[in-house]
């Protein structure tokens, strides 16, 4: 007998390594096991393990802490000017496409994120040394974009970096973007903001669809 | 389409049959508990949660008429729920451009008479550019026909000031008058966004795409006044007049009406006493024509509705939030 195509397929939502219950906002399509860490993203086939990895905090925080989903890939990107004699320009381009080598976009639904601001290509263009830490962690929230999506974005972000400093079509570029990992990067809880430790940028927290629900998520854990 | 719709599903681990209602991605089994997750659902439903309660949309009304100089009584305020698609996503891709340059060329000339000279000039050429383009996009696009005109309703500024929460037909029917879908969200974005926006940009792609219907609270007001009967439409979120229902104030009154038929009746007995008697008073051929017009004037404003619907008037006309 085989399955209706028409009808949804049903999954149960548990961890198929530590078989703990995961916690699921209504638009994530990823999640993090709150017991052992690891991440699952839903695909056509089930539910598919994706490396899990979180960002020790700062180590002084002087607000609440928060934990956002972001997507993360490495990225190995070479460009070379196609002209004999390079402009300044494109020798820049050059040099800022060897320092990438990580690209990150946001994980959670935001409105409007080229007015309000997106995280993910602030941290591909800064390309952070943060220490990264495995396995069990703090609570974080899973992904509602998925990360096929997401590569997609990362893909884009890397090349309007390089195009910032010269144009891309003057550029003999190869360009590989890794396999995606789940990242959870804090920011302070502000109330009406949040805001990113490293950078002190703000974003509105009505901007993010979902944030109700990961702050209650939250605080449901921590109690 | 407006109709609520429970999906039929078996829970994977205890077997027990169970019920989704349409949209829900993440639900629990009655049974034992365990979360389940949707892999296909249709579009999400949302409902934006009313600010405004009937009694301060009727003192909006109220304060609105007043600085019109008009009394009048109000009646019973109903809501209305009108549905809106929201087409949400971002739009990657890489597109080629030219873009206009210019330079100054500088030559060097020479003329037995006045020496070595410098001559300048400006050259315009068209740079190529190659674009990377990461955008996101957002479309409110209204999903029924309503009495008024929905063209001028702000429904992003009223998105931003929402709550969204989960939409409940069978709720929302209890306490409000709810608008029905004429279309799917997918047809809306294929017609509305899709063909519109990116029938130029072939090499776009459109990634991380959301579909929602959000239903947006309207408060309509009955109004009796000395004019008329009235309806004023406030917002039920920043209780703004979105719309009102106005007897017409019309040049003429009723009586130049009923005067123009009867000289529209008597060109065209003329007309027809002339093409079939012969004998007319004036030239047949005018008097048909006058008939005509005057005919055809009185049948429209006697077929004309007495109301018409006007949006967003002039600005010094809507009324402040009461406090």
């Amino acid at each position: 007998m085989t399955a209706d195509p028409k009808q949804p397929r049903v999954l149960v939502l548990r961890c198929r390594a530590c078989r703990a219950a995961l916690p699921a906002a209504s638009n994530d399509v990823a999640f993090r096991c709150p017991q052992c860490g690891r991440a699952w993203e839903i695909d056509p086939t089930g539910l598919n393990e994706r490396p899990s990895l979180y960002v020790a905090p700062p180590a002084v925080a002087s607000h609440p802490l928060l934990y956002l989903p972001y997507w993360s890939f490495s990225v190995s990107v070479f460009a070379r000017p196609t002209s004999v004699l390079p402009d300044a320009g494109q020798l820049t381009a050059r040099d800022r496409a060897a320092q990438i080598s990580h690209a990150w976009v946001s994980a959670y639904a935001v409105y409007r994120p080229t007015y309000v601001g997106e995280w993910g290509l602030v941290y591909t263009r800064m390309q952070p040394d943060w220490e990264t830490r495995r396995g069990h962690g703090p609570e974080a929230p899973g992904a509602a974009i998925s990360s096929r999506d997401a590569k997609k974005i990362a893909h884009h972000y890397v090349l309007a970096e390089i195009d910032r400093a010269a144009d891309i079509g003057s550029l003999d570029l190869h360009l590989e973007v890794g396999d995606p990992e789940l990242w959870a990067i804090p920011c302070y809880d502000i109330g009406a903001q949040i805001r990113c430790p490293w950078t002190r940028a703000e974003l509105p927290a009505a901007a993010l669809d979902d944030l109700s629900e990961i702050r209650r998520e939250t605080v449901r854990r921590e109690a | 389409m407006n109709e609520l719709k429970l999906l039929p599903l078996t829970c994977p681990q205890c077997g027990a049959p169970g019920l989704v209602r349409q949209g829900t991605r993440i639900t629990e089994c009655d049974r034992c508990g365990v979360r389940l997750c949707l892999t296909q659902t249709d579009t999400p439903r949302y409902e934006a949660v009313t600010e405004l309660s009937g009694l301060e949309a009727v003192n909006a009304a109220r304060v609105w008429l007043e600085s019109r100089g008009q009394v009048g009584l109000l009646g019973r305020p109903e809501l209305l729920l009108v549905p809106f698609h929201e087409i949400a996503g971002r739009r990657v891709g890489i597109f080629d451009r030219k873009v206009p340059e210019r330079y100054r060329v500088h030559r060097t000339v020479y003329s037995p008479q006045g020496g070595t000279d410098v001559e300048s000039e400006w050259v315009y050429v068209e740079r190529e550019d190659t674009k990377v383009m990461v955008s996101d996009f957002q479309q409110l696009v209204p999903a029924a026909r309503t009495r008024w005109d929905l063209k001028m309703y702000d429904a992003r500024a009223a998105r931003k000031l929402a709550t969204l929460r989960s939409f409940d037909l069978v709720e929302a029917q209890r306490r409000a008058t709810v608008y029905a879908e004429e279309q799917s969200p997918a047809a809306t974005a294929r017609r509305r966004f899709m063909e519109r926006q990116f029938g130029e940009k072939g090499s776009a792609e459109v990634v991380a795409t959301s579909r929602r219907t959000l239903f947006f609270p309207f408060w309509s007001i009955p109004i009796q006044t000395a004019a008329g009967s009235h309806e004023i439409v406030v917002d039920g979120i920043a209780g703004t007049i979105v719309a009102w229902c106005l007897p017409e104030a019309y040049p003429g009154s009723s009586l130049s009406w009923a005067v123009l038929a009867v000289l529209g009746a008597l060109g065209l007995g003329q007309a027809l006493n002339a093409a079939l008697v012969g004998t007319a008073t004036v030239n047949p051929v005018l008097a048909f024509f006058v008939g005509v017009l005057a005919s055809g004037a009185a049948l429209w404003r006697a077929n004309r509705p007495d109301w018409t619907l006007r949006s967003w008037p002039e600005p010094d006309t809507l009324p402040s939030r009461s406090p």
